[in-house]
């Protein structure tokens, strides 16, 4: 089944987001979502998100996130995607949540994009341990989107009853 | 001579088209920390795959 709705990775949130939390070796080269450069990249109507996907499958240019499926621009939005920029992480008292945030993510200039049904977030600092690139979440933007040498921009949403946007968030 | 109001490249009084903008809502990437009791009530939020104990 194609793009439905939009999910944190089991495997990313075993490790390396609570793995923190126990003796489980982080994923090589990892550090934190802060330092680490995480990248969007987006993805047409033949992939099939699974959260619940093997790790190995959760990586970028893995298991259903392959370059066939990704959707680019040779300029301005790359193969491998965009790095995020400004990332927060924090507690949000509206939607009971810690939210892991960042800054809407344009392309470089210019784009043709066309139908890009969701983003996958990924850690492209991480080598291997886990997958290489591992994916931390996958994002649907609720169908087909498609600009012709325009702007695109990725808005993240706001959880219900958040004050803030979040690329994922975890309610407590 | 003639004021060029739109520096764009073309020659004076061409129109430009307007440059389009896309901005796409991406879905939010939601987990529940904590498991619900089999007694209580639901918050809106449960994931429907979850599993409830029978009998």
């Amino acid at each position: 089944m194609a793009w439905t709705d939009s999910r944190i990775f089991q495997q990313a949130m075993l490790n390396p987001m609570l793995g923190r939390l126990w003796t489980t070796a982080a994923p090589t080269t990892f550090s934190s979502l802060s330092a680490d450069t995480i990248n969007v990249s987006l993805f047409n109507n033949s992939v099939v998100p699974d959260r619940t996907a093997a790790v190995g499958s959760t990586g970028y240019n893995t298991g259903t996130w392959t370059t066939g499926n990704e959707v680019t621009d040779a300029t301005n939005w790359v193969a491998g995607g965009r790095a995020l920029g400004t990332k927060t992480f924090s507690i949000d008292t509206g939607s009971s949540s810690v939210c892991f945030n960042a800054a809407n993510l344009a392309g470089g200039g210019t784009v043709t994009i066309t139908n890009a049904f969701g983003c996958m977030v990924y850690d492209n600092t991480i080598t291997a341990g886990t997958v290489a690139k591992q994916g931390m979440c996958y994002n649907y933007f609720g169908g087909a989107q498609s600009v012709t040498a325009g702007t695109f921009t990725i808005l993240w949403a706001t959880p219900g009853g958040g004050a803030i946007t979040a690329v994922f968030n975890v309610t407590v | 001579m003639n004021e060029i109001e739109h520096v764009y490249g073309g020659d004076v009084g061409d129109e430009q088209a307007e440059t389009p903008h896309l901005e796409v809502r991406a879905g939010l990437a939601q987990a529940h920390a904590g498991v619900p009791s089999e007694t209580e009530t639901g918050s809106g939020q449960e994931d429907e795959e979850q599993a409830h104990g029978m009998d």
